[in-house]
């Protein structure tokens, strides 16, 4: 026995290599969260999740955009306090955004010419905790408001000085309105009290009556309207459009029919014949290394001022906690989006484009690319849209608008709405320490990942066996980036 | 020319009795068309093997509204169909595995959310009464001691393997050595550590260390088992620390079968400082013939450091041995997160009632 006793730890001890080699712990986490959480996109699009990599490096809020799966592993640690609350109700769940941070709300133009602010971004959108929902949105409003500023040390000092605030009006908001007897039917301009969203409501119509995504997504030659090809953003390197092989081209009308049959109210069949159709590159954090197509299609009539632009984009599961068995609530990932822009809007038709199909297998969701659709950007959150007040006021109604929300699934009597009764100022003062706890975690997870990006390469050290190549046909869907990175 | 004029004449004289043969004795076999595998072509002896489970499941799960939320689910928690084949020294084996594509929580699986088969096992190994050597996609050393004694998987996995702490089987290999008087075991393993439904993600290997002490051996406490087990290995392509330590005292009578074990683990989720332990008590018997009773409690400390980051479930069963091959089972189980823990996993407060059936060849 005593020779056995002195082989076996060496003999464990060589056949495994010291842990944590070069990384320490949180960095050791951050890297097989993103391994496990990334894999299939590591395996098919490698060079595409490279450029999301080095989009994540660049910004915190970045960063934050695209590390859902790491707020999910947080959430279900006990230690790291994300999920700990005194007002804590697992069940039920709402249906809710999933990734309700700041840049995925947005205007959406409605058939009749109204805009308003809504989740314009419903690709995590799924029943979940109401606080998973809410504490998405205050770290994220910490984050946005430790970012914001660009261009000025101290207008930045004052609003990261105000972070705490900026939650704790949030969730304070979110409570006063998860709260009230009723909510306001509408989200339009005239709730925009808050800077930032008058801006943006302002910009918006502006654009809505110009069509300027026409002007700089195609160009007009004689009567025939094509997508433009290369660099669209001159500020954007990443944002190239890229011609699509002509069998995919071919399947689009396939693609539309099944489209148009999930819109609430479809126009006429021959609104969507095709006119041309690109792959567009760059778009995006977490989603940048999905299929997107831009296709401009007939729209209305033969006339090339009436012409749609729509931006087709692949779907996947949502990452949120799950739930009870069999933890999935609806039939697909198409029926997913569906239920959440008919629950979420505050109107049903707030983009009447907006639909669900099938490519090539792939799950893809289908909207109008409008100049007037616009997400609410960090990078605006300058001048007077950045000052501690702006924040505080874009706060509350995001806030609002979240609760007004998770108000449409949750049942009348449900026990959040007496959870946050009970006591909505302790609740918005719970709400905003974790979240500028978690920002302080967000902030120096940024710094991490950066630093491990720089050290190990643009794929965090990891190699793609060629074996995992797909086939020439799906590598055109799937794109293999053909751009410089960001 | 030469060689023009002779080569015709040599192809002649060479084919001539050939042709002269092949007239009056037709017995050549015809040229068979190559095998891509020699898999099946040596005439020796194969033995397959079927275990399914199939069961209906009520889950009650509370809701902090009071009320319970309602879930009924047919399902097939097992489909093994198996293939095993000896000779002398040399064994192999090969399991399938019935899995949903998709995972927990997904949409997007093959074919919807079908049904696929997998690899459970699949190795070759060298086998004598005394060692035991296998390489491949093999069973774990640990968990399949503990779970051969509860001998009710119909039933409930171990604790174990819900709680995700260990693999019943990993790519790797191992080797096992008995000691002398039936004494025990000793069993090391080396795996690639991720599980055998898992690719690789971390760069070392995961080596387990295993013994088994049976120290009445030849007396009337024979089934008394005294069980350790080591795990140093990593997880991730952090190399996350995952390291496991597992203790047991069994019962491995025949009639009556039962133990406690504990298990205490370094570096769980993705988190190498994380440590957790798990700890359970069970019993099964079979106290008339073909009556099968079992129960088990088990507590899941997820995280040492916050003391409600735990999930005590208890769980009881009666079944009915129909015939040789199909038992059927009713059985009760009740989770109970503490106050973290239900924040961290939404719905893990629940009763469940299930009639299991269980078919083995």
């Amino acid at each position: 026995m005593r020779p056995l006793r002195r082989l076996l730890p060496l003999a464990l001890a060589a056949l495994t290599a010291l842990p944590s080699c070069g990384a320490d712990d949180r960095d050791a986490t951050i890297l097989s969260v993103f391994a496990r959480a990334d894999d299939p996109q590591w395996r098919t699009r490698p060079t595409l999740l490279d450029g999301r990599y080095a989009r994540m490096a660049a910004s915190p809020v970045d960063f934050y955009r695209g590390a859902i799966a790491l707020y999910l592993r947080d959430w279900r640690d006990g230690s790291m306090g994300l999920s700990a609350s005194n007002f804590a109700v697992d069940l039920p769940m709402p249906l809710g955004v999933g990734d309700p941070h700041v840049e995925n709300f947005g205007t959406l133009l409605g058939p009749d010419g109204r805009v308003t602010l809504e989740a314009n971004d419903l690709d995590g959108a799924d029943r979940v905790p109401y606080l998973w929902d809410l504490r998405r949105l205050t770290v994220g409003l910490c984050v946005a408001a430790r970012w914001s500023n660009a261009d000025n040390a101290a207008a930045r000092a004052a609003a990261a000085a105000v972070d705490r605030t900026v939650a704790h009006d949030a969730a304070r908001a979110y409570a006063d309105a998860l709260a009230a007897p009723s909510s306001p039917a509408l989200a339009d301009a005239s709730e925009a009290t808050a800077p930032l969203v008058s801006d943006l409501f302002r910009r918006a119509q502006r654009d809505a009556t110009r069509r300027t995504e026409l002007d700089d997504l195609t160009t007009l030659t004689g009567t025939t309207r094509t997508l433009r090809r290369g660099h669209v953003d001159p500020d954007d390197p990443t944002d190239v459009l890229e011609s699509l092989p002509a069998w995919a081209i071919d399947a689009l009308p396939a693609l539309f029919a099944q489209y148009r049959l999930t819109l609430r109210t479809p126009p006429d069949a021959r609104a969507f014949t095709v006119l041309d159709a690109a792959r567009h590159y760059g778009s995006g954090v977490a989603s940048f290394a999905r299929v997107r197509l831009l296709v401009l299609v007939r729209g209305p009539t033969d006339a090339p001022d009436d012409d749609v632009v729509l931006e087709v984009k692949e779907q996947s599961d949502a990452v949120s906690p799950g739930g009870f068995v069999p933890s999935v609530w609806f039939d697909s990932i198409g029926a997913r989006v569906r239920a959440a822009r008919d629950a979420l809007w505050s109107r049903p038709d707030a983009d009447p484009w907006w639909g669900t199909a099938v490519w090539f297998g792939l799950p893809v969701q289908i909207r109008a690319e409008s100049g007037a659709a616009k997400g609410l950007r960090i990078a605006r959150m300058t001048g007077a849209n950045g000052t501690p007040d702006a924040l505080r006021a874009l706060a509350r109604t995001l806030g609002a608008r979240l609760a007004v929300m998770h108000r449409r699934t949750l049942p009348a009597d449900a026990p959040q709405l007496s959870v946050v009764r009970r006591d909505p100022e302790a609740f918005a003062r719970e709400q905003a320490d974790v979240s500028v706890r978690y920002a302080d975690q967000v902030f120096a997870d940024h710094a991490r990942f950066a630093a491990l990006v720089a050290a190990r390469g643009p794929s965090l050290g990891r190699t793609v066996s060629p074996d995992d190549a797909p086939s020439t046909p799906a590598q055109a869907l799937l794109g293999r980036a053909p751009i410089e990175s960001p | 020319m030469t060689l023009r004029r002779t080569l015709p004449l040599a192809l002649l004289a060479t084919l001539t009795p050939l042709t002269a043969r092949a007239q009056t004795a037709p017995t050549t076999p015809p040229l068979a068309p190559p095998v891509s595998t020699a898999a099946g072509t040596t005439g020796l002896t194969v033995r397959p093997g079927l275990e399914v489970f199939s069961q209906y499941a009520l889950r009650f799960t509370n809701t902090d509204a009071g009320t319970l939320d309602t879930t009924h689910t047919f399902d097939v928690p097992r489909t093994h169909a198996s293939l095993t084949a000896d000779y002398e020294h040399a064994r192999a084996r090969v399991v399938l595995e019935a899995v949903r594509s998709a995972s927990e929580g997904s949409l997007l699986g093959v074919a919807g959310d079908s049904f696929v088969l997998r690899l459970r096992e699949a190795w070759g190994g060298w086998s004598s009464p005394r060692v035991e050597v296998r390489a491949g996609v093999v069973p774990t050393l640990a968990l399949p001691e503990i779970e051969s004694t509860w001998g009710l998987r119909a039933v409930a996995p171990t604790p174990l393997e819900t709680a995700r702490w260990m693999s019943p089987a990993d790519l790797g290999l191992t080797a096992r050595v008995a000691l002398p008087h039936g004494l025990g075991a000793v069993a090391l393993g080396a795996y690639n550590g991720e599980g055998y439904a898992q690719r690789e993600f971390n760069r070392s290997l995961s080596g387990e260390a295993l013994v088994v002490l049976r120290p009445f051996a030849g007396t009337a406490l024979e089934p008394l088992t005294a069980l350790a087990s080591y795990t140093l290995g990593t997880a991730g392509a952090g190399d996350v620390r995952s390291d496991r330590f597992t203790g047991a005292l069994l019962w491995r009578g025949a009639r009556i079968r039962g133990g406690a074990s504990v298990t205490r683990a370094w570096g769980i989720d993705d988190r190498g400082d994380q440590t957790g332990w798990l700890v359970e008590g069970f019993v099964a018997a079979e106290p008339v013939a073909s009556l099968l009773v079992g129960a088990r409690v088990f507590r899941w400390q997820r995280d040492d450091s916050v003391d409600t980051d735990r999930v005590t479930t208890v769980l009881a069963t009666a079944g009915w041995r129909v015939v040789r091959p199909w038992e059927v089972f009713a059985a009760v189980s009740r989770a109970i997160p503490g106050a973290r823990a239900v924040q961290a996993l939404p719905g893990s407060d629940h009763w469940e009632l299930r009639l299991v059936s269980r078919v083995v060849f």
